[in-house]
């Protein structure tokens, strides 16, 4: 006999987050070895730099994640008397967490700006000095992207600072919109600014990014936060399966047409790195599809299993995440 | 128990899956489409300047071009100019008839580095020849020219010898991020 509200135990709710974490950081590490994308640069260097890409995507999905459950948690006057209480809490540990990853993700960057900079002018990290790093920020079009990414990050911090002492000073969606540009910008500056059809391959891979950051954040989110709670899991739900759905659609539309663009040929998606990996995210994209929609229909009929689903779900993004944060930056 | 363990397992398949299947050749970012003198050339008379031109606009203080001989001796001088796409760097005159390798270590617009080399024929042995056998009397003393290294291990700005690491404001920084979060979360809770 299973209890009504079977959400994850104390200790999963640190060792979910942790595991999605590792296992997207894991992916990417092996995928950039793999490939041999950073073949060339040493091994701390090798392993730095898809550690603090990968970490930066994470942290930024989970600021997003985080700040979008904000928005989706219903109105006091929506709520049974009993449920008031825990929508505080919530909120409340939702604030302290976006402090946490904000500042993380914040720490992320700014070494991950380290790495990459000794990764590009092929000195280890102890020997660079301001005026190599301040060139490498300055000149380049993926150094502009990441002092912009440690600038939205910043404003998140500061934003989940203020909300931590007075929440109703500050609406959650200014956290979320600074959120998600910090996690677009990295990988508008990446290959996608080189691309041939420069405008279109931009806006498809920003909103390609902020649609996946929203869906995998809010599941993670909403499963480590929510689950425990089953009157506010029922309002906010219905709701992020909406959000999911549209989120699903435009990952697909926009990730057709950047193959698109950047696939000479048909046979090009069987015989190219690129095309292996628009393959396999395909593959991904698809069992995400089938697992969200099972987890609806058991949502539908009332059945608890659904959590379970969802981490299994959330697991799986954070492995894709992993793998196309290596790819999209290194290979 | 058991279902944890499938499930365990099913992901990791998946991953290994997407991962053996989105691992491969990079795509490549920037690409060397062509240069002067051209890769295999044979050449009778020594260039003044070779230059490399890439799928994208370059940036002179991250590249690195070296001209190594038949005789492992280096005869780029000088600083690499850059002009749109293409980057150049004078050459001394050349020594021995023989193969010269010209290596390249650019980095591309979304910061990550490419290297590689392209190789020309001198058939004529140039007036260089008898400058690079004693190094003493070397023409024109490029100040990493002593060495035959390769482009791949020079390190990308001679200018990157001045100037305190940086490593100590960064720590600096994580320090002061990581307290302020603390002192934040304290005093909130407080």
């Amino acid at each position: 006999m299973t209890p009504p509200t079977a959400g994850p135990r104390p200790a999963d709710r640190y060792l979910l987050p942790l595991s999605w974490a590792g296992l997207a950081v894991g992916a990417a590490i092996l995928a950039s070895i793999l490939s041999g994308a950073l073949a060339g640069a040493t091994l701390p260097v090798m392993i730095g730099t898809s550690v603090t890409r990968t970490g930066m995507d994470v942290a930024g999905v989970a600021c997003v994640g985080l700040t979008l459950l904000g928005t989706l948690l219903p109105q006091v006057r929506d709520l049974p008397g009993g449920a008031v209480r825990d929508l505080n809490r919530v909120r409340a540990t939702a604030d302290r967490w976006l402090v946490l990853l904000a500042g993380g993700w914040l720490v992320v960057v700014i070494v991950g700006v380290m790495f990459r900079v000794a990764s590009a002018f092929a000195r280890p990290v102890s020997e660079l000095n301001g005026t190599e790093v301040v060139a490498w920020a300055t000149e380049l079009a993926a150094g502009r992207g990441m002092v912009l990414t440690a600038g939205c990050a910043a404003v998140v911090l500061g934003c989940g600072v203020v909300r931590l002492y007075d929440r109703d000073r500050l609406e959650v969606r200014v956290p979320m919109v600074a959120a998600l540009l910090g996690l677009i910008t990295p990988s508008v500056t990446g290959h996608a600014g080189a691309a041939p059809d420069h405008q279109l391959a931009i806006i498809t891979v920003g909103v390609h990014v902020g649609a996946a950051g929203l869906w995998v954040g809010g599941l993670a989110a909403m499963l480590v936060l929510v689950a425990r709670h089953r009157p506010l899991l029922e309002a906010v739900l219905p709701r992020f399966s909406r959000l999911a759905g549209g989120c699903l659609l435009a990952i697909t539309l926009t990730g057709v047409v950047t193959a698109q663009l950047r696939l000479q040929s048909w046979t090009a998606l069987f015989t190219t790195g690129y095309g292996w990996l628009v393959l396999a995210k395909t593959g991904c994209l698809l069992l995400l599809a089938c697992l969200g929609a099972l987890a609806r229909r058991r949502l539908a009929t009332g059945r608890t299993p659904v959590l379970r689903w969802a981490a299994l779900e959330t697991a799986l993004m954070a492995a894709t995440l992993g793998l196309a944060a290596a790819l999209s930056q290194a290979g | 128990m058991t279902t944890g363990v499938l499930r365990g397992a099913a992901v990791t398949v998946l991953c290994g899956l997407a991962l053996l299947l989105g691992a491969g050749p990079a795509l490549a970012h920037t690409r060397l489409e062509s240069s002067d003198p051209a890769d295999g050339a044979s050449l009778s008379t020594a260039p003044q300047r070779v230059s490399l031109t890439f799928n994208e606009t370059m940036q002179p203080g991250f590249t690195t071009l070296t001209v190594v001989g038949p005789d492992q001796a280096r005869y780029e001088t000088g600083d690499v100019t850059a002009n749109g796409d293409t980057v150049s760097i004078a050459v001394r005159p050349l020594g021995p008839a023989g193969s010269y390798q010209i290596g390249y270590r650019v980095v591309s617009e979304d910061g990550h580095p490419v290297s590689g080399s392209i190789g020309f024929t001198l058939t004529t042995a140039g007036p260089g020849a008898a400058a690079a056998a004693s190094p003493a009397a070397t023409a024109a003393p490029a100040p990493t020219s002593s060495a035959p290294v390769a482009a791949e291990s020079a390190p990308a700005q001679p200018a990157g010898d001045g100037g305190a690491p940086i490593w100590p404001w960064i720590v600096g920084a994580v320090v002061l991020v990581g307290g302020g979060v603390f002192a934040a979360l304290r005093m909130a809770r407080g």
